[in-house]
């Protein structure tokens, strides 16, 4: 079931934490990772055939521009459902706590939001795995 | 155009988007060729309120305001009993001396922006503490969560391969599992140190200098951040001085070392990531500079600190515009403390920072003396 699933990670910090991805990587799953807003939204547009998204709200834009409050990772999942029209799957792993945004994501159709620090590896592989056995085919 | 509630919703909007865009106090004539003074309320170079007043036409300029008007009508198709209407309800609006206009207009609106701004400085100056505030502890949060998620998920998979083997872990990736989990127990230690140090400011307990190596402190540092710096392809070069060719200084070792486990911890978060194309390095040089004195320089490739904050990130809590670009949180109290830890050596710390390609080359300084 696993060997043809792909999941992109947008992370900007995936080097520190990308032991959680472990299990998952070695049950046969792609995971391809990416820092940035833009990296990531680059990615979609071209390649539209993943089958979860698993997404940090906290991200570089991607150009080097001085910063702004803007949650990128927010805006990624407004333009792979309001502008790429994708109903995959998507889980939000981040620190983020804020009402306005968990509302905003639910109805943007956010499967579910994942808080990080000591999440583990065992309850993401189930989470992710529960995702990709729904075997929502992608569409645009 | 008030009392048709398609036409007044146009008006509020198009002065809402006036308001919205307005930079300086200026007479701007509306989507209805009307002309109105813009009065923008601005504390500490943000624009909290705008003032729209005037609606008249101005001498001389008449035709101006019609055409638009007509154009307008036009636009939003607006024609018979009704466009008759609205063009006597405009020909009867009231002309005005420019000057008179502005004269007028500009002192009265100026006395309201005056009351505008007392009842809005204190609102506003709160709401940005606050939102300071939050940013700060949020940026904490993430500082102690990310690490903790760093070692609860490597010590799970040397756990799980401990037990059952099913993750088919080679040797060295358990080692390195368990050297991820270490570097980042260090790193959650190192905050939990400034955190507490910072706290006690003026109340920290006075340092106890002994003669020690230097050498140990930066090969400690090297040895640590070598891991997180490698999976960011970033290499972190040791100094090309031996051993023997760096002097024993009189140092409160635990602090020192903590000022320069700051230092590379920066130099690792704020580099960009190598790639293929690219190779990325953390360098580190050192030398006696003067007499008694001796220098060490680490520099990194990333993001970088603007000119007019190189004083100001030395501070407790302030970090640099580009600090947020790339979106990395951070607690805004390792170079505060590595300056006050140097300090209290009677020391030195600086830093440059200078645009090179894509990326700023960032050089923190610290020279020491050899003798307290």
């Amino acid at each position: 079931m696993n060997k043809s699933k792909r999941i992109l990670w947008v992370e900007d910090d995936y080097t520190t934490i990308a032991a959680i991805m472990l299990p998952l990587e070695k049950n046969g799953i792609q995971v391809i990772k990416v820092a940035t807003y833009l990296e990531a939204k680059e990615l979609v547009e071209k390649d539209r055939s993943f089958n979860l998204f698993l997404i940090d709200l906290i991200l570089p834009y991607g150009d080097g521009k001085q910063g702004d409050d803007t949650l990128y990772g927010v805006e990624l999942i407004r333009y792979i459902r309001n502008s790429l029209h994708l109903t995959t799957p998507i889980i939000v792993f981040s620190v983020v706590y804020d009402n306005a945004v968990t509302l905003e994501l639910q109805t943007l159709g956010v499967e579910e939001k994942l808080q990080k620090g000591t999440f583990s590896n065992q309850d993401m592989r189930d989470r992710v795995e529960e995702k990709l056995c729904k075997d929502i085919a992608p569409r645009s | 155009m008030q009392s048709d509630p398609r036409l007044k919703e146009l008006c509020d909007s198009d002065h809402a988007s006036r308001a919205e865009h307005a930079h300086e106090k200026s007479v701007q004539s509306c989507h209805a060729g009307l002309f109105n003074m813009e009065y923008p309320i601005v504390i500490e170079g943000e624009r909290v309120a705008t003032l729209l007043c005037g609606q008249r036409k101005l001498k001389g300029k008449e035709h101006l305001s019609e055409s638009a008007l007509k154009e307008y009508l036009d636009k939003q198709e607006i024609h018979g009993d009704q466009r008759k209407t609205l063009l006597n309800a405009f020909r009867s609006v009231d002309v005005e001396d420019e000057s008179v206009f502005q004269g007028l207009l500009f002192d009265n609106l100026a006395q309201i922006a005056k009351l505008v701004y007392q009842l809005k400085k204190y609102r506003f100056l709160r709401e940005r503490q606050d939102k300071q505030r939050t940013r700060g502890v949020n940026n904490l949060v993430h500082e102690i969560l990310l690490p903790m998620q760093a070692i609860a998920s490597n010590v799970e998979n040397i756990k799980v391969e401990l037990e059952t083997g099913e993750l088919n872990l080679s040797q060295g990736e358990l080692r390195e599992a368990a050297n991820a989990a270490l570097v980042q127990v260090n790193i959650l230690g190192l905050l939990a140190e400034n955190v507490q140090k910072s706290l006690l400011g003026a109340k920290e307990p006075p340092y106890v200098f002994s003669r020690r190596g230097l050498y140990r402190i930066l090969k400690d540092c090297i040895e640590l951040f070598e891991l997180p710096a490698r999976k960011k392809g970033i290499i972190l070069r040791k100094p090309e001085k031996l051993m023997h060719d760096f002097p024993d200084l009189d140092m409160s070792f635990p602090d020192l070392s903590r000022a320069f486990r700051n230092i590379y911890h920066n130099a690792v978060k704020y580099s960009y990531a190598g790639t293929n194309e690219s190779e990325r390095w953390i360098s580190t040089e050192v030398e006696t500079a003067g007499l008694g004195l001796f220098k060490v320089s680490v520099s990194s490739y990333g993001v970088g600190i603007e000119p007019d904050e190189i004083e100001a990130v030395f501070r407790e809590g302030v970090r640099g515009r580009l600090s947020t670009d790339r979106h990395r949180t951070g607690a805004g109290l390792g170079l505060s403390e590595v300056k006050k830890i140097v300090e209290k050596h009677n020391g030195q710390a600086f830093l440059t920072s200078e645009p090179l390609n894509v990326a700023y080359k960032t050089t923190v300084t610290v020279i020491l003396p050899f003798r307290q």
